[in-house]
């Protein structure tokens, strides 16, 4: 039986299907044997430099094989590992490194050039890579040198694993601090609820430093089976990922709707054998149900599901998606998983009944243990209701705005921050995005809030259109007029060639109000 | 359209940096010259200028990974 380490499955199937392939890139391949040698060499060499008990070590590269090496050579030397996003721009990535006090970061030599421009206090020594301007580094060949046996490292499942950071909404990124058991009772929800094998390949399409990466590696790694781990230029053309599918039997996959939607739109999906896929997981923002129709009409053999849960608590709740019978009723999140619980919360902290909307607030194993090094914000994030033992219990709200229908299900109706006033009249800016997208014309919306002239605020949006349809800004207005009171119809709507993205694939609709505010200066 | 043409395009337009040297091999994903949101860009633009459509399945990586897999994209569309 398995513990609840991360690394645990690793050795374990090291042994018992040693040449089985734990990694895919590029075609080529690392069996789980390499994996947990390679993955050893490391935490030697770690430990040698002067790695502490549950030290964090950042991994700052670009997907490959190594990155799987690292991820399990930091956790075996007891660390605590903190992914770096590759593309963010170098501020950040000096502010995440000084936040959390990384001495070593293990990298690769395409991205040691950006590493000479952090400021003094935030230079780490380097793994994997050459040392240059007074980096010190060990290679991957010196690291090799190391002995290929596990480590001898007191660690239990309550420490910590990662520290994965988000965007926060005012300011700084938060590390949320996520321990060995929070992350394998994530992943082995995953494994049970998709029914993962060894002979499933899952895609490792979402960057490292988005949660969804949790479910790629350590679900897959639950179940003996392998990750294709796809490189992030692949992820930028729809139709080199839709063939990378096909060319790398890729049967699994969690990731964002803006991937399948782009799939579906610019994928050429007609031209490729897509048999191998079998199950397509996502979240991390409302799919609009006629894409996710139209999708699924394509893949009639595939299975769907809308999975829910913050980056704070995983997994939290998930529906499968049989059919989609209409374009104005949002998919449901489901119920939830079995290792959490959903507390719907009125403004007054009191449980709200069945169809009244409320915060969602989650009880699961899978909750983080708090924000890094941020006490002010722990405050606010947890609620603490009685138990019947000397612990209260612990929730985290979600700043999401849910309710229950009659059938149990629950319904995600927008981000607390999300209901705004405008001009006296409450407004749910998702429902107005919804309206837009029913226009048979409209393939993405993203409605928000810009301050107007009378100390209210206005609402605005941005749209897409599908390839060759053709609409104007009054077309959509009028259509969105028939959906919503005259209150909730942007005042403008922009008809836009694609949305701005933050680097985890969601719409920026922080840049769009900027932009807009900008442009009315 | 010449190597010359598309890299002074995204270095200008894309970039807003005339003065960004493109190299013909250097990879545009990779080093973040290049996004979902630029590629489509660049691509409406190619069409602009050369007169014709590039279809989804050609927009891919092995035709846009170099300004110059891109010029030689191009040739085989004229």
């Amino acid at each position: 039986m398995l513990d609840f380490l991360i690394h645990s499955p690793v050795e374990h199937f090291a042994r018992e299907t040693p040449e089985h392939p734990a990694l895919r890139f590029k075609g080529t391949e690392m069996s789980y044997a390499d994996l947990d040698r390679e993955s050893n060499r490391l935490a030697h060499a770690l430990l040698d430099a002067g790695l502490e008990s549950h030290e964090r070590v950042g991994i700052y590269m670009h997907k490959s094989l190594e990155l799987g090496v690292a991820i399990y050579g930091i956790l075996k030397a007891g660390g605590v590992f903190v992914p770096l996003d590759p593309f963010a721009p170098v501020a950040r990535t000096g502010f995440m490194i000084e936040d959390c006090r990384i001495r070593f970061l293990v990298t690769s030599d395409a991205m040691t050039s950006k590493l000479t421009d952090l400021p003094d206090v935030a230079r780490p020594s380097l793994f994997g890579a050459s040392g240059r301007d007074g980096l010190v580094a060990k290679t991957w060949e010196e690291i090799r040198d190391f002995p290929d046996a596990s480590p001898e490292v007191e660690l239990i499942d309550q420490d910590l694993g990662y520290i994965m950071y988000t965007s926060g909404s005012t300011g700084h990124p938060k590390g949320m601090m996520h321990t060995h058991h929070g992350s394998v009772s994530y992943a082995r929800w995953g494994a049970l609820h998709v029914g993962l094998r060894p002979d499933d390949r899952v895609a490792s399409h979402a960057p490292l430093h988005f949660d969804l990466s949790i479910f790629d590696f350590f679900s897959t790694v639950q179940s003996g089976a392998t990750v294709v781990l796809v490189p992030e230029p692949v992820t930028k053309f729809p139709a080199s990922w839709t063939g990378y599918v096909e060319s790398e039997g890729i049967s699994v996959v969690f990731t964002v709707p803006y991937t399948l939607i782009e799939m579906l739109h610019r994928g050429a999906m007609e031209r490729f054998d897509l048999s191998s896929l079998r199950w397509v997981l996502f979240g991390g923002e409302p799919f609009p149900p006629k894409h996710l129709r139209e999708l699924m009409a394509e893949l009639p053999e595939v299975r769907f599901t809308n999975v829910y849960g913050p980056a704070e608590a995983p997994s939290c709740t998930c529906f499968d998606v049989l059919e989609i019978t209409s374009d104005d009723e949002p998919i449901p999140i489901g119920i939830a998983s079995r290792n959490s619980e959903a507390l719907i919360l009125d403004e007054n902290d009191a449980e709200c009944p069945v169809g009244e909307a409320g915060e969602l607030c989650i009880r699961s194993s899978t909750l983080m243990k708090g924000y890094w090094n941020r006490p002010e914000l722990n405050e606010r994030v947890f609620f603490f209701r009685d138990s019947d033992g000397p612990f209260p219990h612990v929730y985290y709200r979600t700043g999401d705005v849910v309710l229950r229908h009659e059938d149990g299900l629950l319904r995600f109706l927008g981000r607390k921050d999300r209901m705004v006033k405008t001009r006296g009249h409450r407004v749910e800016l998702d429902e107005v995005e919804l309206a837009l997208t029913a226009h048979d014309a409209v393939s993405e919306a993203a409605a928000f809030t810009v301050p107007d002239t009378s100390g209210s605020r206005g609402i605005l949006a941005a749209v897409t259109l599908h390839p060759n349809r053709e609409a104007t800004d009054a077309d959509i207005r009028q259509a969105a007029k028939e959906r919503l009171p005259g209150y909730a119809v942007p005042e403008e709507i922009r008809i836009m060639d694609d949305l701005p993205r933050t680097s985890s694939g969601k719409i920026d609709r922080n840049r769009l109000a900027t932009d807009a505010e900008r442009r009315a200066e | 359209m010449t190597i010359e043409d598309i890299s002074t395009y995204i270095a200008t337009e894309i970039l807003g940096d005339p003065s960004r040297v493109i190299g013909p091999d250097d990879d545009l994903l990779l080093t973040e010259m290049l996004d979902s949101l630029s590629v489509m860009r660049l691509v409406a633009h190619l069409e602009t200028v050369g007169g014709t459509v590039i279809p989804p399945e050609d927009v891919t990586l092995e035709h846009f990974q170099t300004v110059r897999l891109v010029s030689e994209y191009l040739a085989t569309r004229s």
